[in-house]
């Protein structure tokens, strides 16, 4: 199983159609990412990075081509489908957090384990994930509106493990964060890297992108190194 | 929430008020034209002598054609004859009116104001308005002359308010109605055959009368609607006041008319709020998309909602609609007992449901505008 690749990408391409002529957000991209690494994909604004993280998120379906997660190919999938796949190998980090703001920071947390499986959690799998991303037990039952920036990006950080989803997907996860933040953020990830989970994150902040095994650039839709 | 309040208050009052009235009218009909009257206009030739009347056979052929419509009615059999009275020092042309014993109770009871139903030959039971006119009470006596020309006295045993009926019988203000038992009018006015005047029948329901006055044209008049050689008249008090039906069913027709408008505006707010409330939260969905929430999830919640705001909404509609309703019943009425009636207390459960159908049925576009929302771009926006 090992050398199947986590996420996979032959030839995808998506195309805006715009009014003013089509748009290439991305154009022929091929990769692979396998379990266990720690990829950064890299690029200026308007490059196409946020497509390929739908893309590879399952938010959104390619133009043409193949993606590959675990090996299943999404191309053809359902909605339904495409949430299931979603709800059991993608965990999401935004940068933006998008907790939800009547919720408290344990109820953000169980939320997934609620659509998945129908009722409360009682195996304290929620408090040990808040624990552990370092959200003292006093911080649980507040909101996301009572929580400072790098707290609410830990909150974020637990919810997307909440599935144990087989890799992370990390949108700039610390855009909205300052140095002292992102570095205890990139502190987590990298941890959770050591403890063999799959990560991609999408940044252009080169010194977050230092803690990757690997590094993708891409600029106008294609990949450059 | 306003509109849907607005809507099922409409719907709960005018349906309460219009389902009040029809009861009412109901009651009306039901104690006013519940009966039939049927009279002979054939010449029998008894002894030599031409008279008029129905015989104990015409009576039973009466009876056998309304027993092939319902089992449910009263016959009875009257005399009437003209006699004067005085009443102290006035005089009255006075029609009595001999009615066999089971109908004489039907006819009078429920409209007797105070007193008892008459027994034998010298009670009666007169109309209020003449018993005011003319100062009687209940034991007051009327005097006259018997079959005989002997003088008489009567007991007045009961006072009865003035129906269709009554109307009709006496036909003008002046001619004082006398009520009494077959006995009563053989005592004042002697018998000469075995002839009945009159035969009535009397039902609860004034629905049936129609029916019956056709079953005992045909039996008695052989072809129905023929007019040519009857043996019988019959007079159906119903007809005065079908016609009032028609009035009610126009206004229930108008009030349904209004309900439907005011359900309309309704709907259009219903789903005015609910597309709001998605584009409020176009956020919060895209993020519940992203993390693992299907299509219908999110559409059981926005009907959810909408079905929440509905039931809320209808009842406190149904509540107001609970308080307008009988005031203006009372004040059409001055009863509020219709409240009480099934046609009208069904308005409160019919208001929830249209409520909560409406409710959800607007809601439906929105929660599929939702559900169908690209995750991407609902988390995009701000």
């Amino acid at each position: 199983m090992t050398d199947v690749p986590v996420v996979e990408l032959h030839d995808v391409t998506k195309v805006y159609r715009m009014p003013a002529g089509d748009v290439y957000a991305l154009n022929h991209v091929n990769f692979s990412v396998k379990k266990g690494e720690f990829v950064a994909i890299m690029g200026p604004s308007g490059s196409g990075k946020s497509t390929l993280m739908n893309i590879i998120g399952c938010l959104d379906v390619p133009t043409s081509g193949v993606v590959k997660i675990n090996g299943v190919a999404t191309t053809d999938m359902s909605d339904d489908e495409l949430t299931i796949h979603r709800r059991d190998t993608v965990g999401f980090i935004f940068q933006k957090f998008n907790l939800i703001s009547l919720l408290t920071a344990y109820e953000n947390v169980e939320y997934p384990l609620l659509l998945r499986y129908g009722r409360q959690d009682h195996s304290e799998r929620v408090k040990k994930l808040l624990n552990m991303v370092g959200i003292p037990e006093d911080r649980m039952q507040h909101t996301p509106f009572e929580l400072s920036g790098g707290q609410q990006q830990r909150v974020s950080i637990a919810r997307a493990l909440a599935n144990d989803p087989t890799f992370l997907l990390c949108d700039e996860p610390t855009g909205n964060l300052d140095s002292k933040m992102s570095l205890q953020i990139m502190e987590i990830l990298s941890g959770l890297h050591k403890e063999g989970r799959t990560v991609l994150m999408v940044t252009h902040n080169p010194e977050t992108a230092e803690y990757a095994d690997r590094t993708i650039i891409i600029k106008d839709g294609e990949i450059v190194s | 929430m306003i509109g849907i309040i607005i809507g099922v208050f409409t719907i709960c009052a005018l349906g309460m008020v219009g389902a009040g009235l029809q009861e009412n009218i109901n009651d009306t009909i039901a104690d006013n034209a519940n009966s039939l009257m049927i009279s002979s206009i054939e010449e029998k030739h008894i002894d030599g002598n031409v008279v008029r009347g129905l015989s104990e056979k015409d009576i039973n052929d009466i009876e056998s054609a309304v027993k092939s419509v319902s089992s449910n009615y009263t016959i009875a059999v009257a005399n009437s004859g003209y006699k004067n009275v005085k009443a102290g020092r006035d005089n009255a042309y006075a029609m009595v009116l001999g009615i066999s014993d089971g109908g004489l109770e039907k006819v009078i009871k429920d409209m007797l104001e105070v007193g008892t139903v008459p027994k034998g030959p010298g009670s009666v039971v007169i109309l209020s308005e003449y018993a005011e006119r003319h100062n009687l009470h209940i034991n007051s006596r009327l005097s006259t002359t018997n079959a005989l020309g002997e003088p008489t006295t009567l007991r007045v045993v009961g006072i009865m308010e003035s129906s269709t009926m009554t109307k009709m019988m006496a036909m003008s203000q002046d001619i004082c109605l006398l009520f009494g038992t077959l006995d009563l009018h053989r005592n004042l006015l002697g018998t000469k055959d075995n002839l009945y005047g009159m035969c009535m029948v009397i039902v609860d329901d004034p629905y049936l009368l129609k029916p019956m006055a056709n079953a005992i044209e045909r039996k008695m008049n052989g072809k129905a609607y023929k007019d040519s050689d009857d043996k019988v008249t019959i007079t159906n008090s119903f007809d005065t006041i079908d016609s009032l039906n028609d009035v009610l069913d126009m206004i229930s027709i108008f009030r349904i008319a209004l309900s439907s408008i005011s359900l309309i505006v309704a709907a259009v707010a219903i789903v005015n709020v609910m597309l709001m409330s998605v584009k409020e939260r176009t956020r919060e969905i895209g993020i519940l998309r992203s993390i693992r929430t299907f299509k219908r999830q999110i559409l059981q919640m926005f009907i959810y909602e909408a079905g929440i705001i509905g039931f809320i909404g209808a009842l406190i509609g149904v509540i107001l609609a609970c308080i307008a309703g009988p005031i203006v019943l009372y004040m059409m009425t001055k009863s509020l007992s219709l409240m009480l009636a099934p046609s009208v207390f069904c308005y409160i459960p019919i208001g929830i449901l249209i409520g909560v159908a409406v409710c959800v049925l607007a809601g439906l576009y929105p929660a599929l505008h939702a559900a169908n929302l690209n995750p991407v771009d609902a988390m995009a926006t701000d």
